[in-house]
């Protein structure tokens, strides 16, 4: 059951609260929240507020009062029969407010009553649903938890401690062997009995004696109901554990009332309920009886990851909202930000695999970009492979390189793979050109909000439009944050109202933790020379995050060394990031990257050096080093635990950074907005210095989804029980106080707002010219992939409706009349555009084959048809093409005159002559030039190292990657006569010309190494050695490269090590693991 | 059941926390014998009850011998219980006071070292209900006050943590809490007090109950008395009872109990 604010707000108006009175409720809830977050973050921010005499009595009585409200609904709790699910809602809520309070209170002193009071507030924490702040107020206080000795006390005593033991590694189970554990401790216990049981029975006081061979019976059967317990949560067995617990909880619990002690009865009643409620929770309860595949994921997860138990809304889901519901064709889950959406969607993938078994059927995971991709491919690869299910990755250029053929290709008993992860705009290569030929199960839609987004939203939706018309056996799980509404969504993807599921916990009450959400500003402070000191008030918010009234000082005074004059947003942002870094890895984060150097820069001013520098910092920094330059400065400012994180870092950087921040190893990370869509690990603090993002020449309002999206990785699950949050208030304090306070609002289909645009701009009527317009791209090759279908035009004009109709956007306009009449004239437009497509069919099947529009494909066409002659074959060898001469040159010449890259190549160029400047990078990069090399090369003026090495990581990873790979396969296709009846051997070789360029390597062995994530440097030593020491090298799958990547020892990657590298073998063999997710 | 006020010995202390003395004639105790005290306290179920608690003992895997051997070993009713029962039973006709909880079939916790209260309730106050909490001790010793008064387990101690600990009372609160759930006939008087304690959490009445067979004196309570009222919370009402019965009756209690039992006169 999930407690809702429903079932909050009915427990605060229980009976036993209210006779406290309303306002001392109200002051009771304040005090704890207030109480909450002074000891979290006291020590950085002065928060005001007054303690008023009585106020610890009055939390006593609050708390004591939900809790009686609690233990009215604990036999509901405890009995599934019972219909009373209000007195069942009654009983968790109470207990969720009761432990909300008395976590803050005062342990007490003696060990007796400190054993007594951990163990009740853990329970309540169990009962509340509550067991991630449970495991975090255990490390807030190390001392709460420790064993008290069972040296010279009774055997009733030692039995208690031990059980104290045996409950605290049940409750935080940090390991499986934590777990594994409890049974010997019960078994030695059993032992004990032997020696120390008669010591307590025999006083001679026969009163005595029988109380305490009463309260033996208690002890006994909990001992036994915990052993079982322990048991289930690490095996899954016993199956009738429910009943089990009962009988011994409530023979411990009877005997204790005969006894007549109070305080052990209450705590046997509570903790069979926690016990019950961690049956309920575990994995094994919750995926019984799924299939076999899901049973072998739990035995892996929960040996491996000590993943005993979901998450309350991880459980909502897989219990009481269907998720694996075969019926449910489309489920949409909205989910809070670190609520454990992947974990869903891994039951529901092995779901769909076991599903279509027979029909070898295989499961897409969309991420939305190239480093999240990875991210999630590693964490798959970790879970699955184990058990058989085969992960593999595509890579985040826009085309279908020679290695990825050949995986997509392999079906049977061959196939490659069960999951493949890949970005949008690479499925829908796959997906449009079929390149997979077995039935597509499942699509799994990571960061579905996406479909609104202004750039890629469109493609996103005409993704899944495409999938439903092209892979009709498909199923399809969206994963989002705070998205009202989703059912819609679901409806449209399952074209059926019972098949389409909404899975909505955006609302659940339950949060990683608590957060405080709020601006900060600068004051000026005359006590020293251009003195000021940050200020930070919180606000009321949407998301119902704590607000204290007023505003209070944040750190010293000039916690930076700044002059007051001199500040602004992005320092005061990174400001509040270092004083607040005390409590963990704080962000902040500016537009643009040349601000978050500064800012950087600035941080490390005041952090002191972290001595000695950990092993992990020296391998990140050894990598920088080796893969961008000696003397870049990020290798500096980690020395000081800052890190940065943008657009002109490698993917591979970034993820070390991100690597580096998770773990601890970082005080203060500054970055781009960019990070809002990379971001998946959680941190202490995030500051903002704006709201608004860069767009093109402009820039938008982060929408307030972005925004809580972002704000709600604040706070480490498992270590801060207050994130903070942090807007620079700037000059417009009001619009942030509206800002915090707007709803996040249902998912609007990037068609619709796009035709609504149309519509103000009044040109609704010339949507048949508008449409060709850059925004429509992606609308435009939709269509020209129906042409591609049907070839024929009387059938493309039959079909345009269905087609349209396919689209969520579409559907949405049909259901108002305005809406109405908008979706006519785009119908009317699509047709046109379709007669249009008639006059050159061909090239619509060429726009499905590069991923161009076709008007890019005519551009292309007419560039290449320039040329100074045609190309053959021989022109397309990589040492043509990457050495002297040449017609690289050429190539960037004709791309440039396609609308969807030159917009991101001129970037890239910018001093005339582009297509000659970027050819020789590409060459550069190819032939296995280093980072530094080629900024010192193309983008130096002597003046500053690091913008020049800014500038060439922007424009390799950012501009060359993209679209030049995809420029250059798509020429490959367009510019070269009957490419497909080219012999097998030709046609992998040209196919693989823009996986070097993609991955900087001029070899196809050191592809497949660059593939398995091995470091640019080292790569091409390494294919190397592959190709003359691997048996089957040639035309190897990247499986088969990373077979023979695990086997290398630390001295194998040593003897390929490149002379000049700072790296060893051991370093090297460390960052491929942390890369890959492979272990060697 | 007639349980008699008794002559009133002396009476000490102003509100909130006093004392009296009363006295009881041997006809008054025989007729608090008959009237129902010895049914309170005469363990007729216990044997039956201690099967009850061996009962899925075994499939612990703890061994069950020694404990075993103790419970199902029938003892005569010691003469705490029996002042217990008398105390409740006095409490209950001469302060308005009901316990609804613990019934004849509880083990006492002698010898607990946990905190908790001998008496559970309520007290009628007016219209209204509170939370009334009892301690017992039961003593023949001829001095005054008794060594019972005093040590770890004594009843200065044990009143003071009612006084003093808020913790303490909130244990019994809940502890009637999960048995008013189950909607005896006491809930609502459960609820008034409730909502009292909750209010003001020392708005409650505790009693502090000595059976003696010794000749009254005020000794017995006199400094308790004095002493309780420094740093008594005003809401609280304190209120200390010393029974005597006649003298050298409580050796004799358990006999009387049992021929009470067996339906013959006291």
């Amino acid at each position: 059951m999930n407690i809702t604010e429903t079932s909050l707000s009915r427990v605060d108006s229980h009976w036993a609260v209210l006779a406290l009175g309303e306002e001392a409720r109200d002051r009771g809830l304040k005090m704890a929240d207030a109480r909450l977050v002074k000891r979290a973050v006291g020590a950085q921010i002065e928060f005001a507020f007054d303690d008023g005499v009585g106020d610890d009595e009055l939390l006593h009585r609050l708390s004591l009062a939900y809790e009686l409200a609690a233990l009215e609904g604990l036999g509901a709790f405890l009995n599934p029969t019972s219909g009373d699910d209000l007195a069942r809602e009654q009983c968790a809520a109470g207990a969720w407010r009761a432990f909300e309070i008395r976590r803050l209170f005062d342990l007490p002193e003696g060990e007796i009553d400190r054993v007594f009071h951990v163990l009740h507030l853990s329970a309540l924490a169990y009962c509340g649903d509550r067991w991630s702040d449970l495991r975090r107020w255990y490390q807030e206080d190390e001392n709460s938890i420790e064993i008290p000795s069972v040296a010279d006390v009774g055997w009733d005593l030692r039995l208690l401690y031990r059980l104290f033991e045996c409950w605290v590694r049940l409750f935080r189970k940090r390991r499986w062997d934590d777990l594994d554990r409890i049974r010997e401790i019960i078994a030695g216990l059993r032992e004990d009995q032997k020696i120390y049981e008669s010591g307590v029975l025999n006083t001679g006081l026969n009163a005595i004696d029988r109380t305490m061979a009463i309260r033996l019976i208690s002890l006994y059967h909990w001992a036994k109901g915990t052993e079982l317990l322990a048991i289930y949560m690490i095996q899954g067995e016993p199956a009738d554990i429910p009943a089990l617990l009962d009988k011994h909880f409530e023979a411990a619990t009877e005997a204790a009332a005969t006894a007549h002690d109070a305080n052990h009865e209450m705590l046997m009643r509570w903790l069979h309920a926690a016990s019950r409620q961690m049956v309920a929770g575990s994995v094994w309860w919750v995926s019984r009886a799924v299939n076999s595949r899901v049973t072998k994921f739990v035995r892996e997860v929960t040996k491996q990851q000590a993943l005993f138990e979901l998450l309350p809304p991880q459980r909502a889901a897989l219990q009481e909202m269907g998720l694996l519901d075969t019926a449910a064709t489309a489920v949409v889950v909205d989910m809070p930000t670190s609520g454990g959406k992947t974990l869903l969607a891994q039951f529901r993938m092995l779901q769909a695999i076991n599903q279509f078994d027979t029909e070898n059927g295989w499961v897409a995971y969309v991420a939305p970009n190239k480093a999240l991709t990875a991210q999630i491919t590693r964490r798959l690869r970790r879970d699955f492979e184990p058990i058989g299910v085969k992960v593999e990755q595509l890579t985040g250029a826009v085309e279908v390189d020679a290695f990825e053929e050949e995986l997509l290709k392999r079906k049977g008993s061959e196939s490659a793979f069960d999951v493949l992860v890949a970005t949008p705009e690479k499925l829908q290569l796959v997906i449009r050109n079929k390149k997979v030929p077995r039935p597509l199960a499942l699509v799994v839609l990571d960061e579905a909000h996406n479909i609104e987004d202004e750039s890629r939203g469109l493609r996103i939706e005409l993704l899944l439009a495409t999938i439903k018309r092209d892979c009709t056996s498909a199923n399809f799980l969206l994963l989002m944050p705070y998205v009202e509404k989703a059912e819609t969504l679901a409806r449209w993807l399952a074209q059926d109202v019972k098949a389409g599921r909404a899975i909505s916990l955006g609302t659940t009450t339950w949060k990683p933790n608590e957060r405080i959400v709020g601006m900060y500003w600068n004051d000026p402070d005359g006590t020293v020379r251009g003195g000021w000191r940050l200020r930070y008030q919180t606000l009321t918010t949407t998301p119902k995050t704590i607000h204290l009234e007023g505003a209070h000082n944040v750190g010293g005074v000039k916690p930076l060394k700044v002059s007051h004059c001199k500040l602004n947003l992005g320092l005061e942002a990174v400001a509040m990031a270092s004083v607040l870094s005390s409590r963990g890895t704080s962000i902040a984060i500016a537009n643009n990257i040349n601000s978050v150097w500064k800012m950087a820069r600035h941080a490390a001013e005041v952090l002191p050096l972290k001595l000695p520098i950990s092993d992990n910092l020296r391998l990140v920094q050894e990598f920088l080093r080796t893969e961008i330059s000696p003397d870049f400065e990020l290798i500096s400012l980690l020395s000081r635990g800052v890190g940065v994180h943008h657009a002109g870092l490698s993917d591979e950087v970034r993820a070390l950074i991100e690597w580096l921040a998770e773990d601890g190893e970082l005080q203060v990370l500054c970055a781009t907005n960019t990070i809002a869509q990379g971001i998946n690990f959680p941190v202490s603090s995030v500051f903002l210095a704006s709201r608004f993002v860069p767009q093109k020449q402009s820039s938008r309002e982060m929408s307030p989804r972005e925004f809580w999206n972002l704000a709600g990785r604040a706070g480490r699950m498992n270590q801060d029980s207050v994130g903070v949050v942090g807007l620079a208030r700037g000059k417009d304090a009001k619009e942030i106080v509206d800002y915090v306070c707007r709803q996040t609002g249902e998912l609007v289909s990037r068609l619709v707002s796009l035709l609504n645009e149309v519509e103000k701009a009044g040109h609704l009527n010339n949507l048949e010219t508008v449409i060709h317009r850059e925004q429509w791209d992606d609308f435009r090759c939709y269509v020209a992939h129906l042409w591609a279908e049907k070839k024929n035009l009387d059938a493309v004009l039959a079909d345009t409706e269905q087609l349209l109709r396919n689209t969520f956007g579409y559907g949405v306009l049909r259901t108002t009349t305005d809406g109405r009449a908008k979706a006519d004239k785009l119908l009317e437009a699509t047709r046109q555009y379709a007669r249009k497509l008639a006059d050159n069919p061909g090239v619509a099947q060429l726009a499905d084959m590069t991923g161009f529009s076709p008007e890019g494909v005519r551009a292309a066409f007419a560039g290449l048809s320039q040329l100074e002659r045609e190309l053959t074959p021989a022109d397309w060898s990589s040492g043509s093409l990457f050495g002297d001469g040449g017609n690289m040159a050429s190539l960037f010449g004709v791309m440039l005159r396609v609308p969807q890259l030159s917009e991101s190549l001129n970037e890239l160029g910018g001093r005339g002559n582009e297509h000659r400047q970027i050819a020789e990078i590409t060459k550069a990069w190819v032939n296995g030039k280093s980072i530094r090399e080629i900024a010192q090369a193309y983008f130096s003026d002597g003046s500053d190292d690091t913008k020049a090495v800014t500038d060439a990581c922007k424009a390799i990873y950012r501009t060359l990657v993209n679209s030049g790979t995809w420029g250059m396969a798509a020429l490959a296709k367009l510019g070269i006569k009957d490419f497909d009846s080219l012999p097998e051997a030709e046609r992998r070789q040209i196919n693989a010309l823009p996986a070097m360029i993609y991955h900087g390597v001029k070899t196809e062995e050191a592809v497949l190494m660059r593939m398995n994530s091995v470091p640019r440097s080292i790569a091409e030593n390494l294919g190397e050695s592959f190709r003359s020491n691997w048996e089957g090298s040639q035309a190897a799958s990247p499986r088969e490269a990373r077979q023979y990547l695990k086997q290398l020892t630390s001295a194998d990657w040593g003897k390929l090590r490149p002379t000049a590298s700072s790296m060893s073998g051991t370093d090297y063999k460390h960052v491929w693991e942390l890369l890959s997710g492979e272990s060697g | 059941m007639t349980i008699t006020a008794g002559n009133t010995f002396y009476e000490i202390g102003a509100p909130p926390v006093t004392g009296v003395g009363v006295s009881w004639s041997p006809a008054d105790l025989d007729a608090a014998l008959i009237g129902g005290v010895a049914d309170v306290v005469f363990d007729t179920d216990g044997k039956a009850d201690a099967s009850k608690l061996l009962m899925g003992l075994a499939d612990t895997e703890f061994d069950q011998n020694a404990v075993r051997r103790l419970l199902e070993t029938k003892t005569a009713p010691e003469e705490w219980r029996i002042g217990e029962a008398l105390a409740e039973a006095y409490l209950t006709h001469q302060r308005q006071c009901e316990f609804p909880w613990p019934d004849s079939r509880d083990e006492r916790k002698a010898g607990s070292s946990l905190p908790g209260a001998d008496l559970v309730g309520f007290h009628g106050d007016g219209g209204s209900d509170r939370f009334a909490f009892g301690e017992v001790k039961t003593s023949t010793e001829a001095k005054y006050p008794p060594g019972a008064m005093h040590g770890r387990m004594g009843l200065k101690q044990q009143l003071e943590d009612l006084r003093d600990n808020q913790s303490i009372r909130d244990q019994l609160v809940k502890y009637l809490c999960r048995r008013a759930s189950l909607n005896p006939p006491w809930r609502a008087k459960y609820e008034r007090a409730c909502k009292r304690y909750l209010t003001d959490s020392t708005d409650v009445r505790v009693f502090g109950v000595m059976v003696r067979d010794v000749p009254p004196h005020e000794d017995d309570l006199r400094v308790r008395v004095t002493k309780l009222a420094e740093g008594c919370p005003v809401s609280m009402q304190m209120e200390l009872i010393a029974i005597y019965l006649p003298p050298a009756s409580i050796a004799e209690l358990p006999t009387k109990v049992a021929q009470t039992q067996k339906g013959g006169a006291a």
